[in-house]
């Protein structure tokens, strides 16, 4: 009896090694299919963002299948809600890579569950490209990511920049978000400063930071107007921001506003209703801006949206979705041999991809920044709509 | 100029206070009458509020007059039929069951209401008007109309409470419900209904409060999670048995927090007031207006 529970633990053991070195080989490609998994908030406040940027990627995708594939094979995306939940994100990432077995995580969306997952990606060693998320941790966290979204560090940097040679500012303020993406914010226009011999023109009072449950930002727009600043900088996401615009409006300040490329959508403006609660100030907003599309560039994502999504709009999330799944892609079309993790990592590890809407995609071994350039756009008003123009050319830190 | 900033932080704290209190007083209604705590009555804010933003969206679109005094009649039929459904179909059933039951029933509540509003009305999110709108400027104060309102609507929806309570034969009908239920109906108070009017009321008070906070948070499934959260903490430190203690209770968590976040950290502003909150109640287990419960016999 010993030796037969002895037995069944040996073997239990071995299945289970053989298990984990089984991971990953060949898996999600068949002779026809790759399948590629995402997670990302479709359900929810913040769904404004995930369906337009699902979208896109389905658009991207039900479009190269309709043209046969890449090299020869129809590619099928298994996405997953997970209400902008970390935990959730990361049940469904394992559940991805280990029950669905998908050849890769594309373009998982939002920066805590892309945290919370990566230790899960990184372990299984599966590939993951493009995050909904400018988490700067994306940039170390391993050979197997490719994050393409500029992160938060290099935009922060960027804007003390900016705030400098474009809004010709010598004092600022910064209400950041205390999370992930205000943290790596306000750090990267601390060092942008820092590198520019700056400090100055950030005081220690002037960084405000608030907590992403606040519904009144009466103590922090107060310090804001002791401050003065030539330019406030809101390194916040959409819910929070578009409070804070509101507020700004209530006590009446009339300064610049620059904040994150993720609130770079008219979607987003929408959220504020500036006719009604910002109609004085909304004009100084300003945004970051990584995407550089002109209308021939457009062409294919506004043909594929008019083929399968007719009565959604394109907006910059369904741009994003787009790119996602171009970056896999000419990944995929880069690689030599048989589709497999090993020569998809080692292709996508020098892809220098020009093709596709964002400028330019490309990674280094060992470097994974993102996109470094940016532009800044600037809110206008036409017939009683608002929307963002360009007003600056697209730079990277030291460029100017 | 400091003068100026403190006043503008305790009034900004007082609008956001009121709008813990007018979320909790629905809360404190219900757990009075059947010691039950309503874990729902956020989402129902929320579903009733969505409603209200459809029919102020439809209204303006039809160039009707006075759009938002139509949504908010709109909202007070809705959320009484609203109510009442949910107390008809899952209160009911289960008056049988035990308090903990019960309360897992309005947890379940909250996934059905958060579902069906995210499948009927989409996950957007959506502007919505103030009661009244704009800004005055008074002195170098900055005040919004909106605010005086709020404060306004949650002090007179106390005192009616307050009033019902005390004065009225339904009042204390709702007293003898909550003191003991089977002794109640045995002296001839129909208990079905005081426990429906009850849920009616609740509902209605979360339909104006959610239609209050909306400017503040926009309409979305997820307008009430951090505010419902906070109308609790409000109601607890205030006291569960009294409905001045959750008005009080709101108003000091809105003021505090912004004296802590302008005068202390913004950073620690969060983990300071409710690290003093957390104090205040090993000193006043029951809360600074609650009384200590009285065991049924």
């Amino acid at each position: 009896m010993k030796k037969a529970t002895k037995m069944l633990a040996l073997i239990l053991v071995f299945s289970l090694m053989l298990g984990g070195t089984a991971l990953g080989a060949e898996q999600g490609v068949t002779d026809d299919t790759i399948t590629v998994g995402s997670v990302g908030v479709t359900s929810g406040p913040a769904a404004f963002i995930g369906i337009p940027y699902y979208e896109g990627m389905e658009a991207y995708f039900k479009t190269l299948n309709a043209e046969g594939g890449v090299e020869g094979r129809e590619v099928e995306l298994i996405q997953r809600d997970d209400e902008f939940d970390p935990a959730q994100a990361r049940d469904h990432v394992e559940t991805l890579i280990y029950d669905d077995e998908v050849f890769a995580i594309v373009g998982q969306l939002g920066t805590p569950g892309v945290v919370s997952a990566a230790g899960l990606v990184e372990e299984a060693g599966i590939p993951s490209v493009y995050f909904g998320s400018g988490a700067a941790e994306m940039a170390e966290l391993g050979d197997n990511f490719f994050p393409v979204q500029p992160n938060y560090v290099n935009e922060g940097k960027l804007k003390a920049q900016y705030a400098v040679d474009y809004f010709d500012a010598d004092s600022i303020a910064v209400l950041y978000q205390n999370d992930e993406v205000g943290n790596d914010g306000i750090t990267g226009i601390r060092e942008g400063l820092e590198e520019m011999g700056r400090e100055d023109l950030l005081s220690d009072d002037a960084a405000i930071s608030y907590g992403l449950d606040r519904t009144d930002f009466t103590a922090q727009i107060q310090q804001v107007m002791v401050e003065d600043p030539d330019l406030l900088i809101i390194f916040g996401l959409a819910e929070t921001a578009s409070l804070i615009i509101r507020g700004v409006e209530d006590f009446g300040l009339d300064m610049p506003m620059l904040t994150t490329y993720s609130n770079a959508d008219a979607s987003f403006l929408d959220t504020i209703e500036p006719a009604e609660t910002a109609p004085n100030i909304i004009e100084n907003l300003h945004v970051m801006a990584w995407l550089e599309v002109d209308e021939e560039g457009m062409e294919p994502l506004e043909e594929a949206m008019a083929e399968y999504y007719p009565d959604s709009m394109i907006n910059a999330y369904t741009m994003a979705g787009w790119v996602a799944a171009e970056t896999f892609v000419a990944g995929v079309r880069a690689t030599e041999g048989e589709l497999n993790w090993d020569n998809y990592l080692e292709t996508m590890d020098t892809l220098h991809f020009t093709e596709g809407m964002a400028p330019e995609i490309s990674f280094e071994p060992g470097v994974r920044e993102g996109v470094t350039h940016m532009s800044v756009l600037q809110v206008y008003e036409e017939n009683g709509h608002f929307d963002f123009e360009q007003v600056t050319d697209f730079k990277e830190f030291g460029d100017f | 100029m400091a003068r100026i900033i403190f006043i503008q932080n305790i009034i900004g704290g007082l609008e956001t206070g009121s709008l813990y209190a007018l979320a909790a007083l629905g809360v404190v209604l219900i757990y009075r009458v059947s010691d039950v705590t309503n874990f729902a009555q956020g989402e129902m804010a929320m579903f009733s509020t969505f409603v209200t933003f459809t029919i102020w969206t439809y209204s303006r679109a039809a160039g009707l007059p006075y759009p938002y005094l139509i949504a908010f009649i709109g909202a007070l039929i809705f959320s009484a039929i609203f109510g009442y459904s949910i107390e008809r179909v899952f209160i009911r059933p289960t008056a049988e069951s035990s308090l903990l039951g019960k309360m897992i029933v309005t947890f379940g509540l909250i996934l059905i209401v958060n579902g069906s509003a995210a499948a009927i009305f989409g996950t957007d999110s959506y502007y919505m008007q103030r009661a009244i709108g704009g800004t005055m400027i008074i002195g170098n104060l900055v005040v919004r109309p909106h605010s005086f309102f709020v404060i306004f609507l949650a002090l007179v929806i106390m005192a009616v409470l307050f009033y019902m309570i005390r004065n009225t034969m339904f009042g204390v009908a709702i007293r003898a419900t909550a003191q003991d239920r089977e002794t109640a109906r045995l002296m001839g108070v129909n208990t079905t209904k005081v426990t429906a009017f009850t849920w009616i009321m609740a509902t209605i008070m979360g339909a104006i409060a959610g239609l209050m906070i909306a400017p503040a948070t926009n309409v979305s499934t997820g307008m009430m999670a951090d505010v419902h959260l906070k109308s609790f903490i409000a109601a607890v430190l205030g006291g569960f048995t009294s409905f001045i203690g959750p008005v009080i209770g709101g108003l000091i968590i809105g003021i505090m927090d912004n004296l802590v976040g302008y005068y202390i950290s913004t950073n620690w502003q969060t983990v300071i007031v409710y690290g003093i909150l957390i104090l205040i109640l090993i000193f006043k287990p029951y809360g600074l207006f609650g009384s200590r419960p009285q065991k049924k016999v």
